[in-house]
């Protein structure tokens, strides 16, 4: 399968410690682990925002700080963990910003799953935190949507599930493994063990900076790795259709 | 969302509006009775320089404005309160006091250079201040208010030391006056001002990106730092040679982009031109309101301010701002 990330011995000071990975097109990848563990920064390095202080990293063959920004901004996009808005733009205009063709239309796809349409009058920062999460992730996915509709996007997004509903969470996720089916790769951080382990293809798990497992979901969704990851005791069961996975308590001393 | 139409719309209101207030100031000339030469000489010696100063220096005020609240994100951002103007009339101010009898004739050339240098350097200083203390935009402001109160501390001990003539002078730097433009000054500046408000206007598009954070403008292929960079040294430029022509205005580049933003929404695209415009026709109104009057010496940053003051609380109550 054609690989879409080569990282290679990558490393961001105090971040990041010779991370290597190779990444294949058309995947779902979920990131785990806990608070700090170099998670957006893998994800900021993959996507050329930050660049590594040591090896390399391939996009598609190429080394990634070698492709023009213009042409990187046509086909991956970026989901940061938003800040807050100062101004008071209104969706419409905040979405129109960031479309291809400068219009505010959202794709029926993205408007079955996000649900954004309602919004369009209002300002983004009178928004809940879990609809201007819709509307991001909405903007993130609108920026690249031409590449999406050809299979060839790159998509990394940081905690996109933050503050989303249950019925947005499976929307959304129900829509990555949409957008995976066209061929397009995708990269999520998330704190949700279970709905990566039924939902991610493949799970990178990263403590300390480093990746400590990286394999699918089958291989290393195990209560031994979980538990070296995030310092807990868990229980992994395998049910007819699901993997069933429980937190019993931290690791104490 | 505002459709294609309703932007030309506006965009031609405003444009009418200062069309019509330059005509208003040109008309008072050619309404009075004088001899026909006279009103050629005084229309071409000082009402053209008159208008051209107002529109210029309210054009580059207001658009700067809005660039510098969209590119530090904070709407508390005017060539003001960013310390651009202070630094620049603060160059003027020590200009005007050492400059030896000899040399005087020489001001106008001496007076734009000494702005830009004023500007550019404050501008430098508190990039520089802000990229140290982790490049936040909440610190470029409150460096920016540090050097423009110590610029004014500065000022406020000159007066301490110059005669009458001078003071006089140092007020209009700290007040602003479109009375003092002449074709010299304004044939060095004006150029200037309009490539200031060129490049600004061109970046609307990258502009909009910005309201969305560093990051996802990188993502879409806005090169930040480097955008950031080349607006705040066009905002300097543009605003030096602002405070060359006409001193220290107050208050334009707060006051127009927010009031328009309650009309136009955030695009970018639509708003600086429109505050170039009503920017214009701010100062316009100002030198119709002296003209008629016959208050020459009206200080315009008390016109500003008095107009301003009321219009900003009405734009904070529409909840503009938070």
């Amino acid at each position: 399968m054609k690989a879409t990330f080569e990282v290679d011995k990558v490393s961001v000071s105090h971040r990041l410690k010779e991370v290597d990975l190779t990444i294949p097109s058309g995947r779902c990848i979920h990131i785990l682990g806990p608070n700090g563990a170099g998670k957006s920064t893998l994800l900021n390095t993959l996507g050329a925002i930050v660049p590594a202080t040591a090896g390399q990293v391939l996009l598609n063959q190429r080394p990634i700080e070698a492709w023009p920004l213009p042409v990187l901004a046509s086909f991956r996009s970026i989901l940061a963990q938003h800040s807050e808005a100062v101004f008071s733009v209104s969706v419409a205009d905040y979405l129109s910003f960031f479309s291809h063709d400068e219009q505010s239309i959202v794709p029926t796809m993205l408007e079955k799953a996000l649900e954004v349409g309602g919004y369009f009058s209002q300002s983004i920062n009178r928004l809940s935190g879990g609809e201007r999460q819709r509307v991001e992730i909405c903007r993130s996915l609108m920026q690249v949507w031409p590449a999406i509709e050809q299979g060839e996007a790159v998509l990394l997004l940081d905690e996109p599930l933050q503050g989303l509903d249950i019925r947005h969470q499976y929307g959304f996720l129900a829509l990555c493994t949409r957008l995976c089916e066209l061929g397009n790769t995708l990269i999520l951080s998330c704190h949700d063990i279970s709905l990566s382990a039924n939902y991610g293809q493949d799970i990178i798990f990263m403590k300390h900076g480093q990746v400590t497992s990286y394999g699918a979901v089958g291989e290393v969704m195990t209560a031994q790795n979980l538990e070296n990851t995030f310092d807990c005791h868990f229980a992994v069961k395998e049910r007819d259709d699901f993997l069933e996975i429980q937190v019993c308590a931290p690791i104490v001393g | 969302m505002a459709g294609k139409s309703a932007h030309k719309s506006a965009f031609l209101l405003a444009f009418s509006v200062s069309a019509v207030l330059v005509l208003a100031v040109l008309a008072r000339v050619w309404l009075q009775d004088t001899p026909l030469s006279l009103k050629q000489h005084i229309t071409l010696a000082l009402q053209i320089p008159l208008v051209l100063t107002a529109v210029l220096v309210g054009a580059v005020l207001a658009v700067s404005g809005a660039t510098l609240q969209v590119v530090l994100r904070n709407p508390l951002a005017d060539p003001g309160i960013v310390g651009i103007t202070s630094g620049a009339s603060l160059v003027a101010a020590v200009l005007l006091l050492i400059t030896p009898d000899w040399a005087k004739g020489y001001l106008h050339y001496i007076l734009p250079l000494g702005c830009f240098i004023g500007a550019l350097t404050t501008t430098f200083v508190i990039y520089r201040l802000a990229r140290t203390l982790l490049g936040s935009a909440t610190a470029v402001i409150l460096s920016g208010i540090a050097i423009s109160t110590l610029s004014g501390a500065i000022i406020g001990w000159l007066y301490l030391f110059s005669d009458a003539q001078s003071l006089r002078n140092l007020t209009f730097w700290l007040m602003g006056s479109v009375y003092q433009a002449s074709w010299p000054i304004l044939l060095v500046s004006g150029p200037i001002i309009v490539l200031s408000l060129a490049y600004q206007i061109k970046q609307a598009v990258y502009f909009n990106r910005l309201y969305a954070g560093d990051i996802a403008a990188l993502s879409s292929g806005v090169q930040v730092q480097r955008l950031t960079e080349k607006s705040l040294i066009a905002c300097a430029i543009g605003v030096g040679a602002a405070v060359s022509i006409a001193g220290a205005i107050a208050f334009v580049g707060l006051l127009v982009p927010h009031v328009l933003r309650l009309f136009l929404g955030h695009d970018n695209r639509l708003l600086l031109p429109i505050s170039g415009l009503c920017g214009a026709s701010l100062l316009l109104m100002v030198v119709l309101a002296s003209e008629y009057t016959g208050a020459i010496t009206l200080p315009v940053s008390m016109i500003t301010a008095t107009l301003g003051g009321p219009l900003l609380v009405w734009a904070l109550l529409k909840g503009q701002l938070r």
